[in-house]
C-alpha cells in the first residue's frame, strides 16, 4: 500500500496521503483475511475481502451461511482480529489495537446488535438500566446518562418499556432496546448481525425502520448483516459476500419517471478487487462451462471471458 | 486508574447487586458453603487447641503434686527472730513476688510449711526422731486437750536451762508414742521441752496444706540404716520463736508450695512456662531473701512439659496435615462452586465486555459481590466458634484465611478470566507451522506444570521421610498428601482420555446412541466436545482425588493410633498386670503361687558403670529370663559358677565396648563379670520389658537365677522392684491384692493402662480430628460431585434435546448423565483411594504416631470403612444428582432449549 499515513498505536492519524485505498471512508477493509483453526481443521472465513463504507451509509451485507459475514462483523466490532490484511474504522486500526484501546474503541466508536434477542441485553436489568450500563462503564455522568437513556428509548419507541426487564418485552421491543443500548455512547458505526432473524415480518419491519431512522436522524453509519431479502430492499447499498470475498454489490436509487412517479431502481455490480480479481456467479460459469483456463479479451469498453476449451 | 475510570467502575457497581439478586439462591448457597468450610477450618484447630490444653492438664494431673512448684529455703543463721511469725510470711512473700509472672499465673496461693531438723526424744513407746512443724494453713480439729500456744515457762531462763514450747500431736502419732495432752517430751538432750497441749485430727487429710506436712498425721516407717522412727509435732506460731531461738534458724527448712492451677494451663504457654521455670531454677535471685540462704526450686513440671511438648509437636504436625488437606479440599470445592457461578454468568460477562467493560471493572463488580458475601460467611463462622472460646489466631487461623481468600477471590479471578478471554482480539498465527509450534509450547507448558506437581510431591514425601515430624508442622510435609493426590490427578488426567477413547470406539461399534454420546462427552478433551474430561476436569478430579485420599489417610492414621494404643499398654505393663516397688513385700508377692497366674520378678539397677574404665553408664535389668520369650538366650545359657561371668544381653550401643573391655557391672555389693549372650534392642523388641529411666541410657539384661548364682545367693535373696503377673488369673490376683491391701507398690493392669491411653485427651483429640476430618471430606466429596453434575448439566440438557429430536426417550437422560460422569468420578475416586493408601504407607513411619499412642509400635492399619465411605458417598451423590437433574429436566421444553442454544 502506498501513501504516507502514519499511525500512533492503533489510532491512525486523520491526515492521509492522496491515493490511499479507502481514503475518506469510515470503514476500510483491505485484503482482509481471517483463518480459524479447530482441532487441526482450517477454515478460511475471509479470503482477502475488500470493503469501503462511507460515513452516513446504511449498508446491508448478505451472503450464504459460512460466507464470512459474521466474521466480518466480529472484526469490525473489535471483538475479533483479522489474521492478515488491513481494517480501519474511522481513526482506529483494528488490526493493531492494544487491549485497552480495544475497550475504548468498543465504548466510543462502535455499537452492535446480535441476532439472539436474549444475548443483547442483561436479563436482570431493566431496559433503562441496560441502556445506562454502557454509559456507566464509559464514565458518563449520571445526569447525562439519564437524559441520553430517555432520549434513545423515546427515539426507538420503547420509552414505555423503560422499567421492564428483557423477559417482559416482546422480541421486537427487545431488539429496539438493544439498538438503544448499542447507540448509548453515540458510536459512529452501528453493526447489526441478523437483527431480524428471530422476528416475524411485522416486527422485522419495525426493527428495520428503527435502524433506518437511526441512520437518517442520528447520522449513524449502519452495517446490517442479514439473510432476510426484505432487509436488503430497505437499504441503498447491499454487499454480497461469497467465499470470504465481496462478490457483488446492489445499489438502489430512486428515480422519477416522466409521469412524476417515483420508483426504486436496483443495479447489481460485480466487484473487481484491487488485484483485478472478480467473482463470476456460478450460474454464469456453469452455463458457459467456465472452469480452469479461460480466455480474456480486451474489447472496446468491455472485457470478455470465454472458455479455454473454445477453439 | 484514572479518576474517570474509577468513576466509571463505581457507577457500574449497582449491576453487581442486580446480578446477586438474580442468582440469590446460588449466591446464598455459595455463602453457606463458604461459612461451613470456614467453620470447619476454624473448628479443627480449635478442637486441637482444646485437646492440647486438656492433654497438658491431664499430663500435669498425672504428675500429681510433684508438678507443683516448691521453693525451698533454709533459714540463715543469725536471723532476727523478734517477730518469728513474720519469718515464714516474709519468705512466702519473697517466693510469691519472685516467681516469674507466667509461672505465677498458673499457680494458686502458696502454702508454707516450716520444719526443724529431727530432735531425738524418748516416748513411752520408744525413741523417736521428732520434727517440729509449723504449718499455718493446716486446719485441724482438737479431739483432746486444746490448741498449743505459749507455755507458761516459755520465757528465756536465766540459768540457760531447757526452754519449753507447746505442740500438738495427731491422734495417730500420740497413740503410737503413747502420749497425750499434758505430757512433756524432752527434745534433743534437754535443750527444749515440748508440752503436748492437744491431740488433733485433720479437717481434711487430702487438703493441700498437708502435702508438705503429711508426716504430722502419723509416724513414718523406720528407714533403712536409721535407728529412730520419724514423727512430727505441730508447732504453733506462739512457740515458733522459742523453738527457732533454741534450735537456731539455720536448722529450719521452709517450703513454699505453689499448687499448679491445672485449669489455667494452656498448651500455647508451655514453652514460656518451661523457660520461666528453668530460669527460676537456675538463677533464683529473684526468689532470694535476706533471712534465708539461696532458695531451691523443686518441681517435675519441666520434665512433664518437655515430654508433653514432644507429643504435642507430633500432634500438631499431624493436625497441620489434616488442616492443610481440609483447607485444600474446601478451597477446591469453593473454586468449583465459583466456577459454576461464573459459568452461569458467562454470557452476561461476555456481553459486559463487549459493551466496553474493562477486565478490572468486571473483576471489581465480581468482588463487590463475593467480598461482602465472604465477610458475612466469615462472621457467621466466627460467631459459631464463640461458644467454644472464639476463633483461633496466628498460624492456626491460616487454613480458614486461605479458604476465605479462595471464596472471595475465586469468583473475581474467574470472572476476570472470562472477561479477559472474551473478545480479546488474540491473534492466531496464520502459518500452520507457527500454530503447531504454539501448540507444542502449550503442551510443553502443561508437561512442565505436571512435572512440577510430581516433583513437589516427591520432594514433600522425601522431606517427610527424612525430616520426620517437625515441631509445629512443616508446610511442605503438611502438603505432602495433597501433593501426592495432585500427582495422582496428573496421572488420571493423562490416562483417562486414552481409556475414554477406547470406550468411545467401543461405543461407536454398539447400537445405542446414548453410550456413544456419553463416551464422546466424557472424552471431551480429546474430541473437542465440551465434556467433563480434559483440562476443565482438573478441578473436579483434583477435588475428588484429594477428598478421597485424605479420607483414607485420616482413617488409617486414626486406626493406627488406636491400634498402637493397645500395643503401648502391652509394652508398658508387660503382662496382664505389673506391680512396681519399692515394696518390701514384692519378693513375697513374686514367690506366692497363685492359680492360673504366672509371676515374674525383676530388679532395676540404675546408673551402673558398664565395664570399669569405659565411662559408660547403663541400667541393669535383672529378670526371670524363662518368663520372657525374647530372653531365651539367657535362659539357655545356664547358671554360672560362684563368681563366674553372668550371661547378659546387651544394648547394641554397648556391644563394641564389650569387645574392647572386660564387661562387668556393680550389682548389690560386688562387681559381677558379664559374658555377652547376645544383643537385645529394647526399643525394637520392647514389649514386656519396660525399664523406668531415661531411654538414652543403654540397658543390660541378666537372668535373676544366673546373677544370684554368681553372687552365691539364692534367687529369692535378690531385691525385687517389679513383679509381672500374667495368665488368666492375673486380674483376679490384682483385685485380691488391692482388696487385701497386700502391696503398697503401684499396681498397673494392661486394661487400665489401655483405658488411660484411649482416654488421653491429646490422642483422643487427634483421633477425633481425624474422624471429623474424614466426615467433612466425605461431605466435600458429595459437594464436588454435585457441583460437577451441575456444571455440566446445561450442555447435557441441550445434547439430550437433540437426542430426543432423534427419537431418544426422555428417560435416557439419566443414563446419559450417569454414563458421562461415572468414568471420570470413578477414576478420580480410584486415584484418590490409591493415593490415600500411598500417603498412609509412605508417611506413617515419618509421623511418629507411636509417641501419640503412648509408645506402642505404630504398625500401619488401613481400615476398610473409608473405602466404603468414599465409594458409597460418591455413588450416592451421583445417583442423587442424576435423579435431581432428571427431575429438573421434566419441565424443560425441547424447543426452548434448541432455540436458545
Amino acid at each position: 500500500m502506498s501513501g504516507t499515513a502514519t499511525t500512533t498505536g492503533a489510532r491512525t492519524e486523520p491526515v492521509r496521503a492522496e491515493g490511499t485505498f479507502g481514503d475518506g471512508a469510515l470503514v476500510v477493509c483491505d485484503s482482509l483475511v481471517r483463518i480459524y483453526q479447530s482441532d487441526g481443521i482450517e477454515v478460511q472465513a475471509l479470503q482477502g475481502l475488500d470493503l469501503l463504507v462511507e460515513e452516513g451509509e446504511l449498508v446491508a451485507v448478505v451472503g450464504a451461511s459460512g460466507s464470512g459475514k459474521s466474521t466480518l462483523l466480529g472484526i469490525l466490532s473489535g471483538l475479533d482480529v483479522p489474521t492478515a490484511g488491513r481494517v480501519r474504522v474511522g481513526p482506529w486500526d483494528l488490526a493493531a489495537m492494544t487491549r485497552a484501546q480495544r475497550v475504548t474503541y468498543r465504548r466510543q466508536s462502535v455499537g452492535f446488535v446480535w441476532q439472539q434477542t436474549a444475548r443483547n441485553l442483561v436479563p436482570y436489568l431493566t431496559a433503562e438500566q441496560n441502556v445506562d450500563f454502557p454509559q456507566s462503564v464509559a464514565g458518563v455522568p449520571r445526569r447525562e446518562r439519564a437524559a441520553r437513556t430517555h432520549e434513545l428509548l423515546g427515539a426507538l419507541g420503547v420509552a414505555d418499556c423503560a422499567h421492564r426487564r428483557p423477559g417482559q418485552l416482546s422480541g421486537g421491543q427487545q431488539q429496539r432496546v438493544a439498538i438503544a443500548v448499542a447507540l448509548a455512547n453515540s458510536p459512529a458505526l452501528l453493526l447489526a448481525d441478523e437483527p431480524t432473524g428471530e422476528l416475524d415480518t411485522t416486527t422485522s419491519a419495525e426493527v428495520l425502520e428503527a435502524l433506518r431512522s437511526v441512520n437518517t436522524e442520528l447520522g449513524t453509519t449502519v452495517l446490517v448483516v442479514t439473510h432476510d431479502p426484505s432487509v436488503s430492499e430497505h437499504v441503498r447499498r447491499t454487499v454480497a459476500i461469497r467465499d470470504g470475498r465481496t462478490s457483488s454489490e446492489v445499489l438502489r436509487s430512486t428515480r422519477t419517471h416522466d409521469d412524476g412517479t417515483e420508483h426504486t431502481v436496483a443495479e447489481e455490480f460485480a466487484v473487481l478487487d484491487r488485484a483485478g480479481r472478480v467473482q463470476l456467479p456460478r450460474e454464469y460459469r456453469e452455463a458457459l462451462d467456465l472452469v480452469g483456463r479461460v480466455r480474456l479479451a480486451l474489447e472496446e469498453h468491455q472485457v470478455t471471458v470465454r472458455s479455454g476449451r473454445e477453439s | 486508574m484514572t479518576a474517570r475510570a474509577l468513576r466509571a467502575t463505581v457507577q457500574a457497581l449497582p449491576v453487581a447487586a442486580h446480578r446477586a439478586r438474580r442468582h440469590a439462591g446460588f449466591v446464598a448457597a455459595y455463602g453457606a458453603l463458604t461459612a461451613v468450610v470456614a467453620l470447619g477450618a476454624l473448628a479443627a484447630p480449635l478442637a486441637l487447641t482444646r485437646a492440647a490444653d486438656d492433654g497438658l492438664r491431664a499430663a500435669v494431673a498425672a504428675a500429681g503434686r510433684d508438678a507443683d512448684v516448691v521453693v525451698r529455703y533454709v533459714g540463715r543463721e543469725g536471723t532476727d527472730l523478734r517477730h518469728p511469725e513474720s519469718f515464714v510470711e516474709s519468705l512466702t512473700a519473697a517466693a510469691d513476688g519472685g516467681l516469674p509472672p507466667a509461672l505465677r499465673a498458673v499457680t494458686g496461693d502458696p502454702v508454707s510449711v516450716l520444719r526443724t531438723a529431727g530432735l531425738n526424744t524418748l516416748t513411752p513407746a520408744g525413741p523417736y526422731s521428732l520434727r517440729l512443724v509449723h504449718a499455718p494453713d493446716a486446719a485441724v480439729t482438737w479431739v483432746a486437750g486444746g490448741a498449743p500456744g505459749t507455755p507458761d515457762d516459755g520465757a528465756a531462763p536465766d540459768d540457760g536451762g531447757s526452754r519449753a514450747v507447746e505442740v500438738g500431736l495427731s491422734a495417730a502419732t500420740a497413740e503410737a508414742m503413747g502420749v497425750g495432752p499434758g505430757d512433756m517430751l524432752t527434745l534433743s538432750s534437754e535443750v527444749l521441752t515440748a508440752r503436748v497441749a492437744g491431740v488433733f485430727e485433720p479437717v481434711a487429710a487430702d487438703d493441700l496444706a498437708w502435702t508438705d506436712a503429711g508426716d504430722l498425721l502419723a509416724p513414718g516407717p523406720l528407714r533403712e540404716g536409721a535407728s529412730l522412727r520419724p514423727a512430727s509435732a505441730l508447732l504453733p506460731a506462739e512457740s515458733l520463736g522459742t523453738a527457732l531461738e533454741v534450735l537456731a534458724s539455720g536448722s529450719a527448712t521452709i517450703q513454699v508450695r505453689f499448687p499448679l492451677d491445672e485449669a489455667a494451663l494452656r498448651a500455647d504457654d508451655a514453652t514460656t512456662l518451661r523457660s520461666d521455670l528453668v530460669r527460676a531454677a537456675t538463677t533464683p535471685d529473684a526468689l532470694a531473701s535476706t533471712t534465708a540462704g539461696t532458695p531451691m526450686v523443686e518441681t517435675v513440671l519441666d520434665g512433664v512439659l518437655d515430654a508433653y511438648a514432644a507429643r504435642l509437636a507430633v500432634a500438631r504436625g499431624q493436625a497441620a496435615t489434616v488442616l492443610t488437606g481440609l483447607a485444600a479440599a474446601g478451597g477446591l470445592v469453593l473454586f468449583l462452586a465459583a466456577s459454576l457461578l461464573v459459568a452461569r454468568r458467562r454470557q452476561v460477562l461476555e456481553l459486559e465486555r463487549a459493551r466496553g467493560a474493562s477486565v478490572a471493572s468486571v473483576a471489581l463488580r465480581a468482588a463487590a459481590e463475593s467480598v461482602p458475601l465472604t465477610v458475612l460467611a466469615a462472621v457467621a463462622a466466627v460467631a459459631a466458634t464463640l461458644p467454644s472460646g472464639g476463633p483461633p489466631s496466628g498460624p492456626e487461623a491460616l487454613p480458614a484465611v486461605a479458604v476465605l481468600a479462595v471464596a472471595a477471590g475465586a469468583p473475581v479471578v474467574l470472572a476476570a478470566r472470562v472477561a479477559a478471554s472474551s473478545w480479546a482480539g488474540r491473534r492466531v498465527a496464520a502459518n500452520r507451522r507457527d500454530r503447531e509450534r504454539d501448540a507444542r509450547a502449550r503442551r510443553t507448558w502443561r508437561t512442565s506444570a505436571e512435572a512440577t506437581v510430581v516433583g513437589l510431591a516427591a520432594a514433600a514425601v522425601a522431606a517427610a521421610l527424612f525430616r520426620g515430624v517437625v515441631p509445629d508442622g512443616d508446610p511442605l510435609v503438611a502438603a505432602a498428601p495433597i501433593l501426592l493426590a495432585g500427582a495422582c490427578t496428573v496421572v488420571v488426567l493423562r490416562v483417562l482420555p486414552l481409556l475414554l477413547g477406547v470406550a468411545e470406539r467401543a461405543a461407536s461399534r454398539g447400537r445405542g446412541l446414548v453410550p456413544l454420546v456419553a463416551a464422546s462427552r466424557a472424552a471431551g478433551g480429546r474430541t473437542g466436545v465440551r465434556g467433563v474430561s480434559g483440562a476443565s476436569a482438573a478441578a473436579p478430579v483434583l477435588a475428588l482425588t484429594i477428598t478421597a485420599a485424605l479420607t483414607v489417610s485420616c482413617a488409617a492414621a486414626a486406626a493406627t493410633v488406636q491400634q498402637a494404643q493397645k500395643g503401648a499398654a502391652a509394652v508398658v505393663v508387660g503382662a496382664a498386670a505389673r506391680v512396681d516397688g519399692p515394696d518390701e513385700d514384692l519378693a513375697a508377692l513374686a514367690l506366692t503361687p497363685r492359680p492360673d497366674v504366672t509371676t515374674a520378678a525383676g530388679t532395676v539397677l540404675p546408673r551402673r558403670t558398664f565395664a570399669r574404665g569405659s565411662g559408660l553408664k547403663t541400667t541393669v535389668l535383672v529378670v526371670d529370663a524363662a518368663a520372657f520369650p525374647q530372653l531365651t538366650a539367657l535362659a539357655d545359657a545356664g547358671l554360672p559358677a560362684l563368681g563366674g561371668p553372668v550371661p547378659a544381653l546387651l544394648d547394641p550401643r554397648l556391644e563394641r565396648t564389650a569387645r574392647l573391655l572386660e564387661p562387668d557391672v556393680w550389682a548389690l555389693d560386688s562387681t559381677v563379670p558379664l559374658v555377652v549372650a547376645g544383643v537385645l534392642d529394647l526399643a525394637a523388641t520392647g514389649p514386656h520389658l519396660d525399664v523406668t529411666g531415661p531411654p538414652t541410657v543403654p540397658v543390660v539384661v541378666v537372668d535373676r537365677a544366673a546373677l544370684a548364682a554368681s553372687l552365691g545367693l539364692a534367687p529369692g535373696d535378690l531385691p525385687v522392684d517389679v513383679v509381672w503377673l500374667d495368665g488368666p488369673g492375673a486380674q483376679a490376683a490384682v483385685e485380691e491384692l488391692r482388696d487385701a491391701g497386700a502391696s503398697s507398690g503401684t499396681v498397673t493392669t494392661r486394661e487400665e493402662r489401655a483405658t488411660g491411653l484411649r482416654t488421653d485427651p491429646l490422642a483422643v483429640g487427634l483421633v477425633t480430628l481425624y474422624l471429623l476430618a474424614a466426615g467433612m471430606l466425605a461431605a466435600l466429596a458429595v459437594a464436588a460431585v454435585a457441583l460437577t453434575v451441575l456444571a455440566t448439566a446445561p450442555e447435557r440438557t441441550r445434547v439430550l434435546a437433540v437426542l430426543r429430536t432423534l427419537g431418544t426417550p426422555r428417560a435416557a437422560g439419566r443414563a446419559l448423565t450417569a454414563a458421562e460422569l461415572a468414568p471420570v468420578l470413578a477414576a478420580a475416586v480410584a486415584a484418590g483411594l490409591a493415593s490415600g493408601v500411598l500417603v498412609a504407607v509412605l508417611l506413617t513411619s515419618a509421623q511418629d504416631l507411636g509417641s501419640l499412642a503412648g509408645g506402642g509400635d505404630p504398625a500401619l492399619l488401613v481400615p476398610w470403612w473409608p473405602f466404603a465411605l468414599v465409594v458409597g458417598v460418591t455413588a450416592a451423590a451421583l445417583a442423587a444428582a442424576v435423579a435431581a437433574e432428571a427431575r429438573s429436566r421434566r419441565h424443560v421444553r425441547i424447543g426452548d432449549v434448541l432455540r436458545t442454544w
